[in-house]
């Protein structure tokens, strides 16, 4: 490995360094449970092994004159048994300059990676890899197939990329002026965290229900959460925001990139309060946006913003502190009130068969903030299909909605857990 | 297997009541947790959870009652200066001291930032707080003939040492050391514009930052050259 390596933040990873705090903490989990309890040795000799692999995920943040810059990180990444709250703040002083964090809690290893580091999928790609050496350094008789980047392969040019830029297109477009969204209101934990309630569900189950209404997996359970946020908030009050759903979308879908970094962009899914609220008409309606939202036409113009901004002269050259002092105030003033909540469906994570019969589930959980207080984390392995809500509120009238509607209304079984947060508000 | 019957799901075993209706189910806990029990403390009795949170609270806390007792200060100086005004502006001075200060015990001695940081937020501070003085005082220039270059002399000097002799600091020395060195200049500009009159300190400041960035530059030139295309990329 070049040891002298250097990498600009991405696109899209430049504002969180800005921004994140610990009521923001731009640091997202991905956990996977495996079969077996998990060893704490062997789990760390997997990390070292595999971020030799992830050079983009093994750096450090340093402040130039004009943005951050990440530089390759020689310390060890070192493992953690679970005590604080999931997708919790990550100092990097207290973790060797990292901005990551492995933890291991039973038969659970959970990944939190800062969002500036990269996006989800860049992030599964992590995870599958250290999931399969953690099990062949266990002993186990596993296959990587083609789905995953082994620890002993050169990494790709590629792989560090900025997509964003690389698929920049200057286009004409009208600026359009964003509506206020409609705010999930709250009593925030003190002290701040995360308590996350996980559904378990049949994947098959889940997509014939889907199919039966004519729509995807995604829509259903966006159209899901809309209701529950209007059943549990606005149904009986003079409301006139939207509700707006934030659905992050991966761009590697889209476009042929192979990038570890970000590369995604996020889409809002927006119902009116005066329109109809009858499911069947949330479903269309959802449906409809996200089909025109996603298309290449309509992310381009939202590709280019990005990346204009990023090439403006005047940020270019204006210096960071000044920089951050602005993109606070900025985000603090239009950041958080785009979006009531945001739904992040990472899909069905590939393993082998070999692999994956170790593997019993695996859960994507959002950071919640006190600007956005309630979001969505959806993946799936094999059969099981984790939905994940985390809040950072008290109250649990928009969770207990959401799963009501899948089981009772729906009549799919669902499987709770829960990490019982809530339990210690006021109370530590 | 437990079961919530209100909510028609299934629940985890480790858990004694329904996350979602808040209701107790039936059952004992298993002993084996999915997820941690919160609320842990260390060997010195302190949440593990909590204690970013409690650290940053008691320095906030700190910190307001700091800005409110200078805001406080400040006002009775501006309201006694100006209801017993003779022609003297002596509020600037206390004004400007407070403010000096307070920079100070922020930045150089409450703040965790590294010693090149600091010495540069001192001497920064400390040449504006001797200008201002300066300009106060009727037909005295002192302080910015003389005070201000030899300020920013020492501190080009101290930060090029630091930067020379502890290497293991070097990557987090290096970014404000190359801002110290220009300050470096600035007397000698401020000469030329005519607002120092005395050539021989701002000569010599400028002379220690060449000197020092020099110096630097002989020793590791490729490193200093690679140093700066990361701090500068924009
Ligand atoms: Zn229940």
């Amino acid at each position: 490995m070049n040891t002298n390596q250097w990498y600009r933040l991405d696109n899209a990873a430049k504002i969180f360094p800005t921004i994140s705090r610990i009521e923001n903490s731009a640091t997202y989990r991905l956990a996977i449970t495996l079969i077996e309890e998990i060893d704490p040795d062997i789990l760390q000799k997997s990390v070292d092994q595999t971020l030799t692999r992830y050079p983009t995920l093994a750096v450090w943040l340093r402040r130039g004159y004009f943005w951050y810059f990440f530089e390759n990180n020689e310390n060890q990444l070192l493992i953690e048994t679970e005590t604080r709250t999931p997708c919790g703040h990550i100092d990097p002083i207290y973790n060797n300059g990292y901005l990551m964090k492995v933890f291991y809690f039973g038969k659970r290893i959970s990944v939190e990676t800062h969002h500036s580091l990269s996006d989800g999928s860049g992030a599964i790609e992590f995870i599958k890899t250290l999931t399969y050496t953690y099990l062949k350094m266990s002993g186990k008789e596993v296959d990587p197939g083609d789905e995953i980047l082994l620890p002993d392969e050169i990494p790709s040019r590629y792989e560090s990329e900025d997509s964003f830029h690389k698929y920049y297109q200057p286009c004409e477009r009208q600026p359009i002026k964003e509506e206020d969204a409609f705010m999930i209101r709250g009593t925030v934990f003190k002290p701040f965290g995360n308590h996350v309630d996980t559904g378990v569900v049949d994947v098959q189950e889940i997509r014939k229900l889907a199919k039966s209404n004519g729509v995807t997996i995604t829509t259903y359970l966006v159209a899901r959460l809309i209701r529950s946020v209007y059943e549990e908030s606005m149904q009986f009050g003079l409301y006139t925001e939207p509700i707006k759903i934030a659905v992050p979308v991966n761009l590697r879908g889209i476009f042929p990139s192979k990038t570890l970094r970000n590369f995604f962009s996020v889409v809002h899914v927006v119902v009116k309060p005066d329109e109809s609220m009858e499911f069947a008409d949330l479903l269309k309606s959802i449906q409809a946006q996200l089909v025109e939202k996603t298309k290449k036409e309509s992310l381009y113009p939202k590709i280019a913003d990005h990346v204009e901004s990023e090439r403006f002269f005047l940020s270019r050259f204006i210096p960071l502190g000044l920089k951050n002092i602005i993109l606070r105030f900025a985000y603090r003033r239009y950041g958080t009130k785009v979006k009531t909540a945001t739904i992040s469906n990472l899909g069905r994570v590939a393993f082998p068969d070999s692999v994956s019969q170790w593997v019993d589930r695996m859960e994507v959980v959002f950071y919640p903030s006190t600007g956005s207080p309630l979001n969505l984390g959806i993946s799936s392995v094999n059969d099981k299909m984790s939905i994940s809500i985390s809040r950072c509120i008290v109250e649990p009238g928009i969770t207990k909605r959401f799963f009501r509607g899948l089981s009772k209304e729906d009549g799919i079984h669902v499987k709770i857990y829960s990490n019982e947060w809530e339990a210690f508000h006021e109370k530590l | 297997m437990k079961n919530c019957k209100r909510c028609s799901v299934e629940l985890d075993d480790a858990l004694t009541r329904c996350p979602l209706c808040q209701q107790p189910v039936e059952g004992e806990a298993i002993e084996e947790r999915t997820f941690p029990l919160y609320g842990q403390r260390n060997e010195k009795g302190e949440l593990i959870e909590d204690h970013d949170h409690k650290a940053r609270h008691r320095k906030r806390r700190l910190q307001n009652n700091f800005v409110f007792g200078t805001i406080l200060l400040l006002s009775v100086t501006i309201v006694m200066n100006a209801m017993t005004f003779n022609g003297d502006y002596w509020g600037v001075y206390v004004i400007s001291s407070v403010l000096y200060l307070w920079f100070s015990v922020k930045h150089t001695i409450l703040s965790n930032n590294r010693a090149c940081r600091k010495i540069l937020l001192q001497a920064v501070s400390l040449s504006v707080f001797l200008a201002v003085i300066d300009v106060m005082i009727p037909d005295f220039h002192s302080l910015i003939d003389y005070g201000i270059p030899v300020v920013l002399t020492a501190a080009v000097g101290v930060e090029g040492m630091l930067l020379h002799f502890r290497k293991s600091r070097w990557k987090s020395y290096v970014r404000d050391f190359f801002v110290m060195d220009l300050l470096g200049y600035i007397p000698i500009l401020l000469f030329v514009v005519g607002i120092i009159d005395v050539l021989w300190p701002s000569v010599v400041a400028a002379m220690v930052s060449f000197l020092t960035i020099s110096s630097q530059f002989a020793f590791s030139f490729k490193r200093f050259k690679d140093e700066l295309r990361r701090l500068l990329h924009h």
